[in-house]
This record gives structure tokens, sequence and C-alpha cells, in this order.
């Protein structure tokens, strides 16, 4: 058991960042943060013991931090109130020319934010620069449907940002 | 601005440690919707317990006798017992979040589909037998504490079990709703999503 627990934590630690990511897709002020962040572990550690391998741990972690944002779980109040993806990281400078860049990241990060559950994954796992196919493994929507969905999420984005 | 403009953003973000305890985090209460339906359904479990409790003076009395309807109102709560059980089981199973999320949200929503089915369907039969064993019962006069019941005529006796069966489904369909129904929506509307 000390052994399980030792080799969860570690393999859990190196994908941690998924883990965050997931939450800040899902959860829009700190206490659900927190709280999606809770709700992910649990989940996974439940599910630890029937991992075999057979998929890679990135794709099983992505399989059950989605699946547990979307339908397991229940949101404090359902208000959207967008916090930057973290201040310091996406700070680009002090010049116009940067001060604007910025602006127009915040922008697309509220048009994302205008998406359904289920394009918010699809952009999640873009921005990851994952492939179709890890797409399909881990949301179970066929390649096609998915370049189909990709291509119209980012006509949405297109006019969403241009509605701002 | 483009989707791909993020991707240098989004691939820094998260990269610090987050500083949380793991070993702290996982032994917390799940909160998801189906946790906490799951904790209602293990509530019902105590029922059964008290009940028996409740009525356990009929099984070491020799003076007060052990009634037919007494037996029946036991054989209910053990059926109503071993769904609830089966229930607890079937909702504990679908809060697994492993797999294809087209495929996990397909495997929640037939199986809270069929836990609703089968709590309205087990309610119906438990009070029909329950009607007719009662009927049998006065008929064979096993239990006497229903002679009034009996000397009702028979057609407004088969009225009145029919009003209470209808008044039994719609409540029973109404908590339904109210414990699985916005949960099974949400689900759904999730799923058509992924068409």
């Amino acid at each position: 058991m000390a052994d399980l627990k030792d080799t969860f934590i570690e393999q859990v630690k190196a994908h941690e960042r998924m883990i965050f990511k997931v939450c800040f897709m899902y959860a829009h002020n700190a206490d659900d943060k927190q709280d999606l962040y809770q709700e992910i572990m649990v989940q996974l550690w439940n599910a630890y013991p029937r991992f075999r391998g057979e998929a890679k741990f990135g794709t099983w972690l992505y399989q059950i931090a989605i699946n547990t944002a979307i339908a397991g779980f229940r949101k404090g109040k359902r208000t959207v109130q967008y916090e930057s993806l973290d201040p310091s990281l996406t700070e680009t400078g002090d010049s116009s020319s940067a001060q604007e860049e910025q602006e127009r990241l915040d922008l697309l990060y509220k048009a994302i934010g205008h998406l359904n559950e289920i394009e918010r994954a699809i952009v999640m796992l873009y921005l990851e620069d994952k492939t179709y196919e890890e797409m399909e493994d881990i949301l179970g929507i066929s390649n096609g449907a998915l370049r189909v969905k990709m291509h119209r999420i980012k006509d949405k984005l297109r006019q969403l940002t241009k509605q701002e | 601005m483009e989707l791909d403009n993020l991707k240098n953003t989004w691939n820094k973000a998260g990269s610090r440690p987050l500083n949380i305890n793991i070993m702290e985090t996982i032994t917390s209460m799940p909160k998801n919707p189906l946790a906490q339906l799951q904790r209602k359904l293990k509530f019902n479990f105590y029922i059964f317990p008290v009940v028996v409790i409740l009525f356990a003076g009929h099984l070491f009395s020799s003076t007060s006798p052990l009634h037919a309807s007494t037996c029946m109102l036991y054989g209910v709560l053990l059926t109503e017992f071993i769904f609830y059980a089966y229930s607890y089981g079937m909702v504990k199973r679908l809060q697994q979040a492993e797999g294809p999320t087209r495929v996990n949200l397909l495997q929640r929503v037939s199986g809270l589909q069929q836990v609703m089915k089968w709590q309205l369907v087990t309610n119906e039969v438990l009070y029909i037998v329950m009607a007719v064993f009662l009927e049998i019962s006065m008929r064979n006069h096993w239990d006497n504490r229903f002679e009034d019941w009996y000397n009702i005529a028979l057609p407004l006796r088969i009225f009145a079990y029919a009003a209470i069966l209808v008044f039994i489904y719609l409540m029973k369909r109404r908590s339904n709703h109210r414990h699985y129904g916005h949960y099974i929506d949400k689900l759904s509307d999730l799923l058509k999503q992924t068409e």
C-alpha cells in the first residue's frame, strides 16, 4: 500500500501541471479550483489500482480529470468570473504593444470561457499540442468530428473576440 | 488574435510547483453529485434495521402474536433494502471517471436511468403485492385488524388501491426527478456536445 501511494504521488507530481490546467479551464474562482483539484485527486487515487498501463499515464490522467471536471463536479456558484491565466506568466512587458498583446490574450481567454464544456476540453488539448488521435483517445470523439469541431471553435473564437 | 497565439502563454502556465499535500487531498470526502446521491442511498440502509427493532417485540413475545401484515411489512422492507443496496452499488460504480469522456457520459446516463426506472418499478410492484396480500389475508381472516376495511365494498377498495398506486407513482417520479433528473439532463446535454 505504501509503495502504491509513493508511486501514485510520484506520477501525479510529474503531471500536476495538467491537473492545474484542467482546474483553470473549468473552475472560475479560487474555491472552485481547490474543490475541483481535490475531486480530481480523489478520483485519480480511487482509479489508480485499476490503472494497468495500457494507455499512457498522461492520457489516463486527462480522461479522469476532464470527466471529473465536466460530469462529476458541482461548482459553488455558476458565475463566470475569469481570472488571468497566471499574472506573472502572461505579463509581456511595459511597452504599449506588449500591453496591447496582453489585452488581446485576455480577450481570447474570456472568449474561451464562452465555449461549452466539450469545446473547452478540445481547446485545452489543442493548446497542449495533443494530436487528434490523442484527443480521440481522451474524449472518445472521432478524429473527423474533432477536426470539424476545432474548425468551428476557431471561427467561434474569432467572432467572439471581434464582438468584445 | 488566433488560438495558436495563446499556446506559448498556456504552455508556460502552471509550471511552478503547487505545494499541495496530495496525501491529505486524496483522503478527503468526494463532493461530486453522485457521491452526494450515494450518501442519501446509504441513509436508506438504516431504515430497515430501525423498523425491525421497532417491531421486534412480536418476534420474541408469546402474548402478542406476529400478524401476517407484519410479516408482509418485513418482506417489503427487505425487498426495498435489497433494492437500495443494488442502487448504492450502481451509483458507486458510476462515479468511476475512467475511460473516454463520451463513453463515460453514456455509462452515467444509462446507469442512472436504469436505477431510476427500477426504483419506480420496484415501488409499484411492491405496492401491488402488498394490496393483493392484504386482500388474501382479509379473505382468510389471518389478521383481524383490517376487518373494517374488508367491510367496505370491493369496487371501492379497488378504487382506493388504484388511487394510492397513482399517487405513489407521481410522488416517486417527482422525487426521482429531484434526485437524478437535473443531473441526467446535464449529462445528456454534455453527450449532445460530443456529437
